[in-house]
């Protein structure tokens, strides 16, 4: 184990640290490296910006080590059916749609489509009307919120909701907290199992923040840090949580293309350390850039599933987002 | 006459001060740079020497806090059963952020437990004193599960008025229950065994040994909540209070912590009445009305969201000083009130809002973090110097 | 049989005035989401001023002004203290609210202090009337009235006046209805004024013989206390459901009072609380929010 330079006693090594790290990624459409060693997504890997190489400490510890039933490729998430009715409106109709396991899959469409309906409905915010949600084959029905969290959705929010009297650390052990067993009275008398998970927590939630890239700011409270650190400190929060999904509902609201890039290196990044994410967005250049695949929704409804070059051309979508064409009076398109 | 735009101009604004204020120094800045400088070592001397000077309070009877006409180690004994309620009352209110204004119904409760397994007016079995502090907390606990169990499920304004509905009902059950003995109440009740002299130790006019078993019970809890603040229960709490629903999704129990806030505040409620009715040895059913759980919640919420120590010195002052100013003794609820009133208007976070520290090893990080930074300052210098 | 006639009619006519403080404390919450605490002094204020008033001016006219200070109150305690504070939690609100509460009540209690009891109900307290058979007080008979011409006139308003429209498209959604035009401090301020007032209406029932017993105006504030308990059987964002708890707890109070005794009475009227609650958290008419995220 590499030494760490924080208080955590040598001899204590845990068995997580003893990962082997393995390449899960699809082989994909992807553009690879260049020969100067600058990934095509043109953030040079030495940058304070940069994510993390896959290499580093910080991306080791925070590699995805969960036993996943799925093999790689095989549908991680299955959705039938999914229906939410509110009152009188329909605010998802029947979609149906899979994730694969080790897959980025972009959920778009116009606003009020019902993508964060969607979201909600998965992860038990929404109890849907009708439909299914099964997680390696087995269902999430009538399960709380928190179970459903612990069965391995953790989700980032449109409107940043994170813990505003906290720092950034304790932001993310929170989200380490879940896969924690300390009683409460072993918390209150300090017993082992407290005082072993209180030390990981802080090596864990400092690898998670270096991870995205916001170590330098652990100890300040959350609601002062700058907007782009909020936004990477939910990611962070939600992979604490050790998920086999990470659904990010509009990461990159409010950020500029440089910060959208980086962005998208780190979603890929997270991909590659074997995790799958859902990704819902609104910029369209981020989600061709990054998804394997897209689903695109409308009014509730499912209207395409497919690779990003077959979406970008497909004539209801496009009819979706810019509206079908119409006759002028004197008859010009 | 706002519209949206004032509103969110507003809330700007509000945010931005509140930035500010974390970074200007507050007039207690100097002194939490200067403590969160010491180590870890120099720290517990320096709580130990205050622990001293405190068990030494009744008997220096320092001319400056002494209060004329009232016998100063009662006035502290009533201080320090007012820092322990406000202890318990803010780990429900303070850190899960729980209204919960029936506190006094666990006072009471803990009181004529007791009253009854202790005094010669009852008819059970006789125990010692000493043993009802336990029993006191196990059956109050017992009622706060009770009691939490339903009304946890509830949306906190609803919270509210059923826990100011629960301390009512307490009061009137004690008036209404003919073993409680109503008005009439308990008398002799028990106390800690000891003699000194040949006379025991603790008596009800002598107020200093029970200041001290307060002070020790005090330092004890604090240390305990201290545990609970920086492990996972803490942080669920917190959690809890910032952002329930957020908390829920990220993996967070919310409701069995609720249930164990609730639990453990009015444990602590339940042995403060306990230690209550030793010291003062008479219980009735006139002490527990709703203007108390008001002055409770007061001392919490003067001492600031979450911080023990705040709140404990808030319940302090509640309690000490209609004695010191006897003027005010007649007018201190009416005092109290514009309290309340001005706090919420213009620091509704407390007069000592301290941050709550959440992990059990963060100091460490502080280390790290200050590497992080260096770096990265040092690569933009390289970035600029190329 | 007829002792429980007598006690329904007791009972419905307690739970008129119940309904009269339920409705006013929940149109204040459905406009400004706060609990107001100090519910309990609007409806001491506005009893204090009547009776301070009364002997010179006459019952008719104190009772008016009496209404119209309570009202007055309420929209003070808004415009002044509220509106200040505008970005507290809604707990800190509630904390702010019984603040004002103990100042209030330790002001008029301090003054009403060696008063004899003061009593407000000149016109019907303590007078007998007929009515199918039974020996009624006239108080409970024309609370019911009142209460009954008051609250049909309040759903008037709620629902086909543009007052009414206003108070609850901002309830539904503040920032929404603000963008539509509607001036939000003009409903927050008038839902407090009409809360006051239907206090102030309240109390002349309140500090009676009747209804409020031998202290008159001195227990109406701790009798107010029902109007909790009432607005949370009702569901805390239903002004109807308001009306239901009202005379829900009222009866609940008279029926405890005749068949068990007076101080089960009020530890009853919090039990069928708990009853409702387990059954139906959200109140029986109140709505349970979705969560949007």
């Amino acid at each position: 184990m590499a030494s760490h330079d924080n208080d955590i006693p040598g001899d204590e090594a845990p068995e997580q640290h003893e990962r082997t790290y393995s390449t899960g990624h699809l082989s994909l459409d992807k553009s690879g490296e260049d020969a100067s060693g600058t990934p095509a997504d043109g953030i040079p890997t030495d940058s304070p910006e940069a994510p993390p190489d896959l290499d580093s400490e910080a991306a080791q510890i925070v590699h995805q080590d969960r036993d996943i039933a799925v093999a790689v490729g095989d549908n991680l998430v299955e959705i039938r059916d999914l229906t939410v009715q509110f009152g009188g409106l329909t605010a998802l109709d029947a979609v149906t749609f899979d994730i694969r396991r080790g897959e980025i899959l972009g959920l778009i469409g116009p606003n009020g489509a019902g993508k964060t309906t969607c979201f909600n409905a998965m992860t038990g915010v929404y109890k849907p009307t009708s439909g299914t949600v099964t997680l390696e084959g087995k269902p999430l029905r009538g399960m709380k919120k928190h179970a459903i969290t612990r069965a391995g959705f953790a989700r980032t929010f449109q409107n940043i909701r994170l813990f505003g009297e906290m720092t950034a650390l304790e932001n993310v052990v929170v989200g380490l907290d879940a896969r924690h067993q300390t009683s409460v009275l072993g918390a209150l008398v300090r017993s082992p199992r407290h005082i072993r998970e209180e030390k990981t927590s802080i090596e864990h939630g400092m690898a998670l923040l270096e991870f995205v890239g916001i170590a330098d700011k652990a100890g300040e409270l959350a609601r002062n840090l700058p907007y782009g650190y909020q936004r990477r400190l939910e990611i962070a929060r939600a992979l604490a949580t050790e998920p086999k999904l990470l659904c990010l509902d509009e990461p990159a609201a409010g950020f500029n293309p440089a910060e959208k890039e980086e962005l998208m290196a780190l979603i890929r990044t997270i991909r590659d350390d074997g995790y799958t994410v859902l990704l819902i967005e609104h910029d369209m250049k981020l989600v061709m850039g990054v998804c394997d695949r897209i689903v695109v929704l409308e009014f509730g409804k499912k209207i395409a599933d497919d690779v990003p070059k077959a979406i970008r051309e497909n004539p209801a979508v496009i009819a979706a987002y810019l509206g079908v064409e119409e006759e002028d009076a004197d008859g010009a398109a | 006459m706002t519209s949206p735009i004032e509103d969110v101009a507003a809330s700007q604004a509000h945010a931005d001060e509140q930035a500010e204020e974390t970074r200007k120094p507050t007039r207690f800045a100097g002194l939490q740079r200067w403590w969160n400088g010491l180590a870890r070592p120099q720290q517990w001397l320096v709580l130990g020497l205050v622990a001293v000077l405190l068990y030494a309070l009744p008997l220096l009877n320092p001319p400056l806090l002494t209060t004329p006409g009232y016998d100063f180690p009662i006035v502290l004994c009533d201080m320090a059963r007012f820092a322990l309620v406000a202890l318990g009352l803010n780990v429900v209110v303070g850190q899960a952020g729980l209204l919960d204004l029936g506190y006094i119904g666990f006072f009471a409760v803990g009181s004529y437990v007791a009253a009854l397994w202790t005094s010669t007016d009852s008819t059970m079995v006789k125990i010692p004193y000493l043993a009802t502090l336990p029993l006191a907390m196990i059956v109050t606990g017992f009622v706060g599960v009770v009691l939490g169990l339903p009304t946890l499920r509830l949306r906190g304004d609803y919270l509210a008025i059923v826990t100011l509905g629960f301390g009512e009902i307490i009061r009137l059950l004690a008036t209404i229950i003919p073993a409680l003995k109503g008005n009439t109440g308990f008398q002799n009740i028990g106390s800690p065994p000891g003699a000194w002299n040949g006379k025991p130790v603790f008596t009800i006019t002598n107020g200093t040994p029970w200041f001290w078993l307060f002070l020790t019970v005090i330092i004890v809890v604090t240390l305990l909540l201290g545990n609970l603040e920086r492990s996972r229960v803490g942080r669920a709490w917190i959690a809890i209070r910032e952002d329930e629903d957020a908390a829920e999704v990220m993996g967070v129990p919310t409701f069995k912590f609720k249930l164990w806030a609730f639990t453990i505040g009015a444990a602590i409620g339940g042995l403060s009445g306990a230690l209550f009715a030793g010291q003062i040895g008479f219980v009735n059913n006139q002490k527990f009305d709703v203007a108390t759980s008001m002055l409770f919640i007061a001392a919490v919420v003067m001492g600031g969201a979450g911080n023990k120590f705040g709140a404990m010195i808030g319940g302090a002052i509640v309690a000490y000083l209609p004695y010191r100013f006897g003027f005010i003794a007649d007018k201190k609820y009416l005092i109290f009130g514009v309290v309340l009133v001005m706090l919420m208007i213009f620091r509704p976070q407390g007069l000592f809002g301290a941050r709550n520290h959440l992990l059990a090893y963060g100091r460490s990080i502080k280390r790290q973090a200050a590497r992080l930074r260096r770096d990265a300052r040092g690569d933009a210098a390289l970035k600029e110097g190329a | 049989m007829s002792t429980f006639l007598q006690v329904i009619v007791n009972g419905l006519g307690q739970g008129a005035v119940f309904a009269l403080l339920a409705l006013g404390f929940v149109i204040i919450y459905k406009a400004t989401e706060t609990i107001n605490f100090a519910h309990g002094s609007l409806v001491l204020i506005g009893g204090y001023v009547a009776f301070a008033v009364k002997p010179h001016l006459g019952w008719l006219v104190a009772a008016l002004v009496g209404v119209l200070v309570a009202a007055i109150a309420g929209l003070l305690i808004e415009r002044v203290l509220l509106a200040h504070s505008r970005n507290a939690s809604p707990d800190s609100l509630a904390i702010l609210t019984i603040g004002v509460d103990v100042i209030i009540l330790t002001e008029v209690t301090r003054r009403l202090g060696t008063a004899a009891a003061p009593f407000l109900g000149d016109p019907y307290d303590n007078k007998a009337m007929q009515l199918l058979g039974l020996t009624v007080s006239r108080t409970y008979v024309v609370a019911l009235v009142v209460a009954a011409i008051l609250i049909g006139l309040f759903f008037l308003a709620f629902r086909y006046t543009s007052w009414g429209l206003e108070m609850r498209a901002q309830s539904e959604n503040r920032e929404a209805s603000a963008l539509m035009g509607i001036r939000s401090w003009r409903v927050t301020a008038s839902a407090w004024a009409v809360g006051g007032a239907l206090a102030g209406i309240a109390v002349l029932f309140l500090a009676t013989n009747d209804i409020g017993g031998g202290s008159g105006l001195l227990s109406s504030h701790t009798v107010a206390f029902a109007a909790f308990p009432a607005a949370i059987i009702g569901g805390l964002t239903s002004p109807g459901g308001s009306v239901v708890g009202g005379l829900v707890v009222g009866l609940a109070n008279a029926i405890a009072a005749q068949y068990v005794s007076l101080d089960f009475a009020n530890v009853a009227v919090y039990l069928v609380m708990l009853v409702v609650l387990l059954a139906r958290p959200a109140g029986l008419f109140g709505k349970v929010e979705q969560l949007r995220v």
